[in-house]
């Protein structure tokens, strides 16, 4: 049956996307060397970078199945979408929080105005803004349509957020502590640094891919559960 | 050349990761609960749909 | 059979901008609503930050965008609700005109209103504060950062409007997206009130003529989708 052929392969990918998370981790805590001016909160990075990375991939999905939704109008690339912003979210807070607890010891401030770290928030930001959207409209069919529009329009807006931002950092380098016009907790990248950080990202990504599959699937099948919900109270 | 020391940010590491598995983990299990709302309601569909079809091969007759 | 050609959608543009200005002109609300707004939101700055003379100098770019922000969500608001409000938002729809030259000839009117806030506003706030804001430089950098915040506007205000909670939803929708042109524009400003060297500025000026064609392309691409 095709139906278990598709959850054995979610299963697959969900266990691989644990065993690279477990096998990740280890090479943070055990692997990866420690950090000499920064001490242990450094190996921070490596998880925060990648769940950074998660949200602004996510954020591409939704902007792309909202793309896809309006150019064939399957439902389904509308469940994408959500479930690109909802996982988008969680990442997103994620990576703002674990900056924040990183920034706390190393610039002695609980925020820094680094490129990376606002671009992340001023996302989260404009997925509120499309969570908030679509909790607006009754109508599916407006609410699939509306949410692509703003996914598109808020695609566009992220480098651009970004760039005007870093500008910003490299004309005026000199902010709260921050020694060096680098972006947040500047260091030098040893080999095995490298490897853990490239495992990590991997983690995350497959991770990141598990978890969407899993959110599009209970999205899928709620649609299903209320058609027939429909149908039944109808007669 | 002076001989600094290692700071101790280890308190921080720890809270930092806290805050990234715990997250993770509080969003996996919310999709696990989602999933078991899911089937309950899915069978509960199921028995209505079973009593409909009774019911109307019941007026057929 | 629908107008197509470029000298078409040029005319019905153009229509839809004289329909708003007449309107506008006849009742004048819009205006009034937003210079009043507008001179509100410098005066609570004014009273609340407390700023001595050369810090208010250095912050005039801010309190002057986060102004036009502010007062032109009101336009922006007002440009497609009176739409609603008269029921005329089914006859734009019904009408056979390609959608672009509804969202072009509402961003350029919205534009205009803008324009005509700024022409108020800035000799206001130059005298209330002793700062020349006329400037060639400076100007060009209002005129840049509207054409990205108008054509943003108006493609989200026409979503939220159509929205449960209306108008509220246009700034939460809006800002988040508007930011690198509100950054680049008060860089921009800065820049040329503080007299600072032309190369310090190029690279803000880059950022607003970058969004000025990415958002308007955007928006009118975009623009069909919400109003089908």
């Amino acid at each position: 049956m095709i139906r278990d052929r598709e959850s054995r392969g979610r299963l697959a990918l969900a266990g691989a996307a644990v065993s690279l998370l477990a096998a990740a981790l280890g090479m943070v805590f055990w692997y990866a060397p420690r950090e000499a001016v920064m001490g242990e909160v450094q190996r921070l990075f490596y998880f925060h970078v990648s769940s950074a990375w998660v949200a602004m991939l996510s954020f591409v999905v939704a902007a792309v199945s909202g793309g896809l939704y309006l150019a064939r109008r399957e439902p389904t690339w509308d469940l994408v979408g959500i479930s690109a912003v909802e996982i988008g979210v969680v990442f997103g807070l994620i990576a703002i929080g674990s900056g924040s607890i990183w920034a706390r010891p190393v610039w002695n401030t609980w925020w820094t105005w680094d490129p990376r770290l606002v671009t992340t928030s001023v996302m989260e930001l404009v997925y509120a803004a499309y969570l908030l959207l679509r909790q607006g409209l009754e109508e599916p069919e407006q609410r699939a349509r509306f949410g692509a529009v703003y996914a598109i329009a808020g695609v566009l807006t992220v480098p651009m957020t970004f760039l005007s931002i870093r500008l910003l950092r490299s004309i005026h380098p000199v902010l709260i502590g921050s020694g060096e016009s680098g972006t947040l907790g500047g260091f030098a990248m040893t080999p095995r640094m490298l490897e853990t950080f490239l495992v990590s990202l991997l983690a995350f990504t497959v991770l990141y891919g598990a978890l969407l599959v899993y959110r599009v699937h209970l999205a899928v099948r709620g649609r299903g559960l209320e058609e027939r919900r429909s149908a039944l109270f109808m007669d | 050349m002076t001989s600094t020391t290692v700071p101790d940010t280890f308190r921080f590491m720890v809270a930092g990761y806290a805050v990234i598995l715990v997250g993770l983990g509080l969003y996996a299990l919310s999709l696990v609960a989602r999933f078991r709302r899911l089937k309950r309601q899915e069978k509960w569909i199921d028995e209505l749909e079973k009593e409909e079809r009774s019911k109307k091969g019941g007026q057929a007759q | 059979m629908a107008e197509t050609s470029a000298g078409g959608l040029f005319r019905c543009t153009w229509a839809v901008v004289r329909k708003d200005l007449a309107a506008e002109w006849r009742s004048r609300e819009l205006l009034g609503a937003m210079l009043v707004f507008a001179l509100l939101v410098i005066l609570v700055f004014n009273f609340t930050l407390q700023l001595d003379l050369p810090t208010r100098a250095a912050a005039t770019p801010g309190v002057l965008w986060v102004t036009f922000a502010f007062a032109g969500t009101l336009g922006l608001n007002r440009s497609w609700a009176v739409e609603r409000e008269r029921g005329a938002w089914e006859g734009l729809l019904l009408a056979p005109v390609d959608r672009s030259a509804i969202y072009l000839g509402k961003t350029l009117g919205s534009l205009i209103f803008m324009g005509i806030l700024e022409a108020l506003v800035l000799p206001i706030y130059s005298a209330l504060y002793n700062i020349n804001l006329f400037q060639p430089g400076l100007l060009i950098v209002v005129l840049l950062g509207s054409v990205s915040y108008i054509s943003l506007g108006t493609l989200l205000a026409a979503l939220a409007i159509q929205t449960r909670a209306r108008d509220v939803l246009l700034p939460i929708l809006l800002f988040p997206v508007v930011l690198p042109v509100l950054i680049s524009a008060v860089n921009a400003s800065s820049g040329f009130l503080a007299a600072a060297p032309m190369d310090q500025i190029w690279p803000w000026l880059n950022l607003l003529v970058a969004c000025d064609i990415i958002f308007p392309t955007a928006g009118s691409l975009l623009f069909e989708y919400v109003v089908e």
